[in-house]
């Protein structure tokens, strides 16, 4: 199963550290699953099983009001929490709701965000 | 009729935030005032006062503390010249032409009754001012920042907070920039509640839980505390529908005069 991931954040943060918790991120979700989790360019997002914003950091919320146009519902924004990037989710998935559209936030220990991605796959696949 | 500062705009990463003031007049009698951040980027130099040495015990860097402190003073300035019962202010923009933070002041006016919130955020600001009017509360406007959904356990972070919410406080640089001066409290471990407005005006969510811990991550704002929700709420709320990102936390044993007024007023409250 394909999941691809776009990444979102503020240049605020340190991009290597982001980086380096994205990659983390990443290889916890890849281990013992059947999964090839890859970043991506945002044309490339759904070609894919499962889509994601990855919201790395506070300040990130106007970089999605630039790719709003180019998302399908739901949209699902996944986010680790340290540098305000759980803030951040919530003030984008508000404005998603606001804008009358579907979207969630996938965010919590590495085992829910683990099972509630396999939970959708299953779902879509369905 | 209160009179609310707007210094500068919203921060433009509060994409979910906007308010129509003729509506915060008529629910909330509330007057937005706008005021040009410029003006008070203007005030600042002309602080002649000095911290005095003496005023906090907490150690750090004087000068840092001075320039912060003359944000405060700058600020206490314009709410008296426009009569402002509170104020937000767009303060990231103080970073590159103050070099400094608004996190000191805004822990000085709040303790002092003169409502400040961060970010140019005005849902906080007029949720901030209905806590103080229906609860007579100070509140702490924080970044929900990590949740355990199986514990029904959220932490929130800010740098600034009220200094009569914190049972102590040390000074620490804000957290985003590395630079100024960022308020690392401590708070009572006791029940809350977590509240804010729609920015639309018409829903709220009003959440009751416990103080657990206050904590000391490495890659949040400085004031951290982990909140465990009573068991009628859920932490899910924050995941599926949000109302914004800043909610306000505050101590209190007796919400019905807020919620009796927030009913009246015609808001649907969201669990």
């Amino acid at each position: 199963m394909k999941i691809n991931i776009y990444p979102i954040y503020s240049p605020l943060h340190d991009e290597s550290f982001l980086k380096e918790q994205t990659n983390d991120l990443i290889s916890y979700l890849s281990n013992e699953n059947d999964l090839e989790i890859s970043l991506c360019k945002i044309e490339n997002l759904y070609d894919a099983n499962l889509s994601l914003i990855l919201v790395e950091s506070g300040g990130s919320e106007h970089y999605f009001k630039q790719v709003q146009d180019k998302l399908k519902e739901p949209i699902y924004l996944l986010t680790f929490g340290n540098n305000n990037s759980l803030a951040a989710s919530l003030e984008i998935l508000t404005y998603i709701q606001n804008n009358n559209k579907k979207g969630e936030i996938l965010h919590g220990s590495n085992r829910y965000i683990k099972e509630r991605i396999m939970s959708l796959l299953e779902e879509n696949h369905a | 009729m209160l009179r609310l500062g707007v210094i500068g705009h919203p921060s433009d990463w509060l994409i979910a935030s906007d308010v129509k003031y003729s509506e915060a007049k008529s629910i909330f009698s509330m007057n937005l005032i706008d005021i040009d951040i410029q003006e008070l980027i203007d005030l600042i130099p002309t602080i002649k006062e000095d911290l005095d040495p003496n005023k906090f015990s907490e150690k750090f860097d004087y000068n840092e503390l001075n320039k912060a402190y003359k944000i405060y003073l700058a600020l206490k300035k314009i709410t008296e010249d426009y009569i402002l019962d509170g104020l937000t202010v767009r303060c990231f923009d103080l970073l590159s032409t103050v070099q400094s933070t608004s996190c000191l002041a805004f822990a000085l006016l709040n303790a002092e009754g003169i409502i400040a919130t961060c970010e140019g955020d005005i849902p906080s600001l007029i949720s901030m001012m209905l806590v103080k009017k229906y609860v007579g509360s100070p509140s702490f406007q924080a970044n929900p920042s990590k949740i355990e959904i199986e514990k029904n356990e959220i932490i929130f972070a800010h740098c600034t907070i009220p200094l009569n919410m914190c049972e102590s406080f040390k000074f620490d640089t804000h957290y985003e920039s590395g630079i100024g001066v960022g308020i690392k409290g401590e708070m009572k471990h006791d029940q809350v509640y977590i509240f804010r407005i729609s920015n639309d005006l018409t829903r709220y969510v009003l959440l009751k839980g416990k103080i657990d811990e206050n904590l000391n991550l490495p890659n949040l704002c400085r004031t951290q505390i982990r909140i465990t929700l009573d068991k009628t709420n859920s932490v899910n709320y924050f995941l599926t529908k949000p109302l914004g990102n800043h909610h306000l936390i505050f101590y209190s044993n007796n919400i019905k005069d807020l919620q009796a007024f927030l009913k009246n007023s015609g808001l649907k409250e969201i669990k």
